[in-house]
């Protein structure tokens, strides 16, 4: 939740026109969550469904990004991107993707009692490889250019963390409601975007326009949470 | 010789086999042993994986039991609700992990972690007790288990593997944690696995020796743990797939195998080995090293077999060598023998197989040769004196010469070849004798006649001994009262072939052996004439001694008569003188002209 209200904070903190308006909106999760993953780190024996209760579905928000895409006749001056405080709190991040925009800083900060030496998938230069200590920090650009980079620790498999990078400094993540805002939005049209796990959703992008008042929103997501193709 | 041939062929062809077979034989055995070895090392391997996943089982077990205490749901539901756990907190439900752990049977987890729904340590008892309220949730292992997941693990942490397993916590419908026992992978649980197998493991993880069941520690383990991870094969079969290697510790080798180990810790290079001593090469040195007395008695082995064998060989052997070489070496000497004592002429050739029938062949062939040589060096002095009388004359002896008397009618007769081994001097010449000086009894040898001295080409004779005085009549006429009447061997005396044989340099040695009674005089010397004249006496004296006349019979017209017919052989080529000997002849004195060569 702390890591939540600093990312809704660097959001909110981002320069806007004086016209412009809010954006919420609420989640509107498909019948079935999405599939488990296979189990990872298999050991000698099968992992075993507990007998007294049914297994927890797993829960897609953690892993969703709510973006805003200006549309092509959509002007504003673009605000300067912010830092983005991303926490290990052990042996994960705080949310397993993070958004951030387009040169915008990541700040790790290690609040674990390991010391994981962080590197970017396909980026080697983007971290310093050493090992990031117990309360240590950690300040980089994520990136100059849209896309997601991947964070992991190659002694600890199970420590991994995606950083999305955005284009537009509009984009905001659910909370465990499902609920999401984006405020101080520019007037004008705007495609609403979903991003989950490792790409977008492959849905209808829905067309909106901001004014002065509030936009709400209902984003129906698509079931068995398709992504659309790189 | 054939069949000995043959049968020494068999016989080293057989040893060579036996011996082929010797070096060979260890060689199965050897690989039998390896097979073994490799059997050994699977079957650890796969109990090793067996047995860990049964002491997964039981953890799983003790999880699920440990989360099912009462007091470790209540301690994780208030947990899960409080925003920041405080040390209060975290003391009692450490308290109450380690009395959980303490009230576990058989074997009690090393550690538990007590973990709200958040994924947040609330306790940690046994291991790091004084840490908590980090989050671990993110571990498969967690957060399988915060899911309602029953799962075990494998982590690698502070240079230790450890053995985990983890289960939900839960109220109702409602999961409120989850709790984590573990056990560490120690020298004792590596010794608790192989006590059955007899053999040894070593535990290893990111490159590090992490627990082993001895403190030997062996090479390559690590080059064939990334030969293994870079296959990608199935782990599961990494046991049965995997071919053992040969590794050392010091100055011992062992045969070992690498598994890798699953879970978490594989990420990170986890794999454990099995190794055994590897049995040393099996030559046939060591194997005979390995052979016990057991292994030669009557019951072990088939000593009546090969001792039979042996002695059927032995003889087989034995009787090819008296059929083919014994035997006919035998007949072949005593053949030999009765040809040297002129038993027979020749070798029976046909009598004789092989190579010895062609030793009687050569041997045959050279009496031949040497009876040839003789007939004509006896027409060549036929030629010069004239057919000798009687039977002499046509039969081949070398020609008398007359004075005086007559000549005696020239009869005619039908010349009969002799055997192609028969061999004659001349005829009649004294009985063959090996003992020369005892040999001719009725010859009477005067010093030959010859050139030497004047041709050069000649070689030298030999220094003349002291001339001896003539032989005394009386002593010749001794010798022919003795031979009174001729002894019928001695009117056709012959040499024996094997008197040739044995006569140093064969028919030339003989020849010389026979002229060198007396030296030859030089021609026309006075030792010369005085040969003449002794000869002459000698002559005279026979005639009367044989009632022949002696009127007309004078020494210029003898020697002249010498003097002629040693020209007519010196003008021979190789002849180098002559020796004249008088003798009796059916009773008639005669005078015989030896060319000396």
């Amino acid at each position: 939740m702390q890591s939540r209200s600093l990312c809704a904070a660097a959001v909110l903190a981002m320069a806007v026109p004086a016209a412009a308006g809010p954006v919420s909106g609420k989640l509107d999760l498909p019948p079935g969550a999405p599939d488990r993953a296979p189990v990872r780190g298999r050991a000698f024996v099968d992992r075993t469904p507990n007998p007294l209760a049914p297994v927890r579905a797993v829960d897609p928000l953690p892993s969703i990004i709510v973006a805003l895409e200006p549309a092509p006749t959509t002007q504003f001056p673009p605000p300067p991107p912010a830092a983005v405080i991303w926490d290990l709190l052990g042996e994960s991040f705080a949310r397993p993707v993070l958004p951030v925009r387009v040169g915008g800083e990541v700040l790790i900060r290690n609040k674990g009692r390991s010391s994981p030496v962080l590197v970017a998938t396909g980026k080697p230069d983007l971290l310093v490889k050493k090992p990031l200590n117990p309360t240590a920090e950690v300040l980089f650009i994520a990136g100059k250019e849209p896309g997601a980079v991947e964070l992991l620790d190659a002694s600890a498999p199970h420590l991994r963390g995606r950083i999305v990078v955005l284009a537009s400094p509009f984009f905001a993540v659910p909370n465990a409601k499902g609920e999401f805002e984006l405020a101080n939005v520019p007037p004008g049209e705007w495609l609403v975007k979903v991003w989950y796990d490792t790409g977008w959703l492959d849905r209808p992008d829905d067309r909106i326009t901001v004014g002065e008042k509030r936009v709400e929103l209902n984003l129906k997501l698509p079931a068995k949470w398709p992504l659309k193709k790189p | 010789m054939f069949w000995s041939k043959i049968w020494l062929f068999v016989i080293v062809a057989a040893a060579a086999v036996a011996i082929t077979v010797a070096l060979l034989l260890p060689r199965p055995a050897q690989r039998a042993r390896g097979d073994d070895e490799r059997q050994r090392l699977v079957v650890a391997c796969d109990v090793v994986a067996i047995q860990m996943r049964d002491s997964a089982r039981v953890q799983i077990d003790v999880a699920g039991a440990f989360a099912r205490q009462a007091s470790v749901v209540a301690a994780l539901e208030k947990a899960s609700e409080a925003d920041v756990l405080d040390e209060a907190r975290n003391k009692a439900v450490k308290e109450l992990a380690a009395d959980t752990i303490a009230e576990v049977t058989g074997t009690r987890p090393d550690f538990a972690i007590l973990i709200d729904r958040r994924g947040r340590v609330v306790a940690r008892a046994g291991l790091d007790e004084p840490e908590y309220g980090d989050t671990i949730a993110g571990r498969w292992l967690v957060d399988d288990a915060l899911s309602g997941y029953l799962r075990d693990d494998l982590w690698h942490a502070d240079n230790r593997l450890w053995r985990v397993a983890a289960s939900p916590v839960i109220k109702g419908p409602t999961y409120v944690g989850a709790v984590v026992v573990g056990n560490a992978i120690t020298k004792d649980y590596a010794e608790g696995l192989m006590r059955p197998l007899g053999a040894k493991i070593a535990f290893y993880a990111d490159g590090q020796n992490v627990a082993a069941s001895s403190t030997i520690m062996i090479d390559r383990v690590t080059d064939e743990h990334a030969k293994l991870a870079a296959s990608g094969g199935e782990m599961s079969n990494d046991c049965r797939a995997n071919k053992p290697f040969a590794s050392r510790s010091g100055n011992d080798e062992f045969s070992a195998i690498v598994a890798r180990l699953p879970g978490e810790a594989e990420v990170q290079g986890a794999f454990f080995t099995v190794f055994i001593p590897r049995s040393k090469a099996q030559g046939l040195a060591a194997t005979l090293d390995a052979v016990r007395k057991d292994d030669m008695s009557f019951a072990n082995f088939p000593w009546p077999l090969v001792a039979a064998g042996f002695l059927a060989a032995l003889g087989i052997g034995l009787a090819l060598m008296i059929l083919e070489t014994d035997r006919p070496v035998r007949k072949l000497v005593a053949d030999a023998v009765q040809l040297a004592k002129a038993q027979i002429e020749r070798l029976p050739e046909d009598q004789h197989r092989g190579r010895y029938g062609s030793i009687a062949r050569s041997i045959n062939i050279q009496i031949d040769k040497l009876a040839r040589e003789a007939r004509a060096a006896r027409r060549d002095l036929d030629q010069l004196l004239g057919p000798g009388d009687g039977d002499g004359g046509g039969g081949g002896g070398l020609g008398t010469l007359n004075f005086g008397g007559p000549p005696p009618p020239r009869v005619e007769t039908v010349r009969q070849p002799p055997p192609p081994s028969e061999f004659r001097f001349s005829e009649p010449l004294p009985p063959p004798d090996l003992d020369l000086s005892t040999s001719q009894p009725g010859r009477v040898t005067a010093p030959a006649l010859s050139s030497a001295g004047s041709s050069g080409s000649i070689p030298k004779p030999p220094p003349p001994r002291p001339k001896p005085a003539p032989p005394p009549t009386p002593s010749l006429s001794a010798q022919l009262a003795a031979q009174s009447p001729p002894q019928p061997s001695m009117s056709s005396p012959q040499i024996s072939p094997a008197l040739v044989m044995a006569a140093p340099g064969g028919l030339s040695g003989l020849h010389e052996l026979l002229t060198a009674e007396e030296p030859i005089p030089a021609i026309d010397s006075p030792d010369e004439e005085a040969s003449f004249r002794a000869v002459f006496n000698e002559f005279v004296e026979l005639k009367k001694r044989c009632g022949e006349p002696t009127a007309g019979l004078t020494l210029p017209k003898f020697a002249d008569k010498l003097r002629k017919n040693r020209d007519d052989l010196m003008a021979k080529p190789g002849c180098i003188g002559v020796r004249f000997s008088v003798y009796v002849k059916d009773g008639k004195a005669a005078l015989k002209a030896t060319p000396v060569k």
